[in-house]
């Protein structure tokens, strides 16, 4: 996805968070509304602003070269390598999500030791001795930070009984 | 203010602050010698940690990241062309080149030395202007408060360089999150989806951690590798030619300090732009401008003095108004209220003592850190070859860890994660973190002086603009909203003069 592009999914979804704001905030009373109703309204107006500034026309041109000063996004495209493909952000993503996952089953200590290991060995292609030796460590160094330094018992997980 | 300071002083010269004050200084060295960490990745990861600590002492600790991530960055930036962090990117200019010639020690002793005496310049101009900062603060009332927080954020989302738009919509979406919540004016509740989790609004903590260190490293997860792609080892030598050139060139020295200082207390534009202005500052003075970008020791010295000398600028709208100078004061506030502490205008007023032990923390956390980052000047540099697939889990970890030990709440784990997706969408999609941070932290302030604006005036809104302080503020924050589309128009009329003369 281009520069450009990409720009304007985001300011539509910024544009549709806006709208959905803006009616949750009508649904309270006054005084509760007042602030929000005014900063829906502006953020709906910077949305329609942001979508018109990425539009492929001379006044999207014009628009971001006001609102920014910046060079055309067409131009910064054409010295850029080519965007990660969507599944390779996506991936990036999991990551974090599957770490808070497995914490919630089995609690930090074993979740962590897992999650190191897994990531160096599946994302970082290391070796697999490198990778235990390196996840014993890092949930070694957990363990005496929070649990034997701070005394601090942490969550031990839905199986474990946390 | 006298009994303050030395209070201040006190508090670091026990055993407990002096190590403190050591280890934030390494954890500063380390986290800014790393490029894609820094300061604010290593105060969020620090801050839950903190929890348990004497409050004196975790601002002991914090001050010594805050001041020492500047010089660590300057490492990489000499020896491998890779700043640390934003703000070390002009040090790459000349210190790079340097390197390349075999100067790589001059060139890090002059940073050291840049760094440590900006730093000290820095602090001297905020002990300078603390006391004024009292009188002013209490001559403030709630419209002063309330416009202030406007110009806060405006003036935020004017800095963030080529994204001012996006700025601002980051703005706008963290006051819409600092609306979460218990709302004491109406007696209700307000987009908490029915979560009781929620009844208190969004916790700060496990939200800057996961913006700042989760939203990083899934960033990193995406770039791969390792930091440096080659071992180098650099010979350190002539430091001392380094730290005497400094003094030889003291008047580019001031110069940063100041444009540090001034740039630094200006809410959100941070140490990169005062880097930056204090580099070209330094050309546009020179006898011989055309040796600049080439090894030329003064292209070291000016963005070095200028990216220390920010830390005490910063602290003047933090520690005076509770509105944050930078992204690492805006975390700060943080720790503050983790340790019962409430950011504000009264802050000063009420806690001079610990916050005097912050100011004297940053300035000491400069000296040493340039005396620890010489010492550790090699091995910092091997730092940059761990692998990012080492690096990424250990910090997520670590990072998610101690957000759950604040409250013992899953709660705030699922929360960081969220802010950390969020936090990673933002950096993909050119959204600034900084203001989204900052707002999240202005929000309730900004509404509870509006409320009390209008519960002043009647429910008036001219009470904005019939009070001269308040007035003055908003005009200045129409001024900050109105410079990107009048510099846009001026460069145009400029380039259209230009053909035409010849």
């Amino acid at each position: 996805m281009s520069t450009t592009a990409r720009g304007m999914v985001s300011a539509l979804a910024v544009l549709a968070l806006a709208l959905i704001y803006l009616s949750w905030a009508y649904s309270y009373p006054s005084p509760a509304r007042d602030l929000p109703v005014l900063v829906g309204w502006v953020l709906l107006a910077l949305a329609l602003l942001d979508i018109a500034a990425h539009t492929p026309s001379r006044v999207g041109r014009y628009l971001r070269q006001l609102l920014s000063g910046q060079a055309l996004d067409a131009d910064r495209d054409a010295g850029a390598g080519a965007p990660p493909p969507l599944r390779r952000h996506l991936g990036a993503m999991a990551w974090p999500v599957g770490f808070v996952g497995a914490v919630w089953l089995v609690g930090f200590l074993a979740a962590s030791a897992l999650f190191v290991f897994a990531f160096m060995t599946v994302q970082g292609r290391a070796r697999p001795l490198a990778a235990l030796l390196a996840a014993s460590v890092i949930t070694g160094v957990i363990w005496l930070g929070f649990e034997i330094g701070m005394r601090y018992e942490t969550f031990r997980g839905v199986l474990f009984g946390g | 203010m006298i009994e303050s300071v030395l209070a201040g002083l006190a508090g670091m010269g026990t055993l407990a602050g002096a190590g403190y004050l050591c280890l934030g200084v390494v954890v500063g060295l380390v986290f800014g010698a790393v490029p894609g960490l820094g300061g604010v990745t290593a105060i969020a990861l620090l801050l839950p940690l903190t929890f348990g600590m004497d409050p004196g002492l975790a601002i002991i600790l914090v001050g010594g990241v805050m001041g020492a991530t500047s010089f660590g960055g300057s490492i990489p930036a000499i020896l491998i062309n890779a700043p640390g962090i934003a703000l070390n990117a002009a040090t790459t200019f000349d210190g790079y080149p340097m390197a390349r010639q075999g100067k790589a020690g001059m060139a890090i002793g002059a940073a050291a030395a840049a760094s440590t005496l900006g730093g000290i310049i820095g602090i001297a101009i905020l002990f300078a202007v603390i006391p004024i900062a009292k009188q002013i603060v209490l001559a403030f009332g709630p419209p002063e408060f309330f416009m202030l927080a406007v110009l806060g954020l405006s003036a935020i989302a004017v800095s963030t360089g080529g994204a001012f738009l996006r700025g601002l919509i980051s703005a706008l979406f963290g006051l819409a999150l600092a609306f979460i919540g218990y709302d004491a004016f109406s007696g209700g509740t307000r987009f908490t989806l029915g979560s009781e989790y929620l009844w208190d609004g969004i916790p700060l903590v496990p939200a800057l951690v996961g913006v700042f260190a989760i939203g990083e490293m899934i960033n990193l997860t995406l770039r791969g590798g390792s930091v440096a792609e080659a071992r180098e080892a650099v010979r350190i030598s002539r430091v001392w030619d380094g730290i005497r050139a400094v003094f030889r060139n003291y008047p580019i020295l001031l110069r940063g300090s100041a444009i540090g200082t001034f740039v630094g207390a200006l809410p959100g534009v941070g140490g990169t732009v005062a880097a930056f202005l204090s580099y070209s500052a330094a050309v546009q003075v020179s006898k011989h401008p055309e040796t600049f970008g080439k090894g030329e020791i003064q292209g070291v010295i000016a963005p070095e003095s200028a990216n220390n000398a920010k830390d005490g600028g910063s602290l003047i709208p933090t520690l005076a108004f509770g509105i944050p100078g930078s992204a690492e004061t805006a975390i700060f506030l943080g720790v503050l209220i983790l340790h019962g502490m409430e950011p504000g205008p009264m802050l000063l007023i009420e806690h001079e003592g610990v916050m005097f032990s912050l100011i004297l923390a940053v300035m000491g956390s400069s000296m040493l850190a340039s005396l620890i980052g010489l010492a550790l000047a090699r091995h910092l540099a091997l730092i940059t070859l761990i692998d990012i697939h080492l690096l990424v889990p250990a910090v997520i970890s670590v990072a998610l860890v101690g957000v759950y030990a604040i409250n013992g709440s899953f709660g705030d784990v699922i929360l960081a994660l969220i802010f950390g997706l969020i936090g990673y969408l933002m950096i993909r999609f050119g959204f600034p973190r900084i203001t989204l941070v900052i707002a999240l932290v202005l929000g309730s302030l900004a509404e509870r002086t509006f409320h009390q604006s209008l519960a002043m005036s009647d429910g008036n809104w001219s009470v904005f603009a019939d009070r001269p302080i308040a007035l003055g503020l908003m005009i200045v924050a129409l001024i900050c909203l109105i410079l990107p589309a009048a510099r846009f128009l001026w460069r145009s009329r400029a380039g259209r003069a230009g053909p035409k003369s010849q």
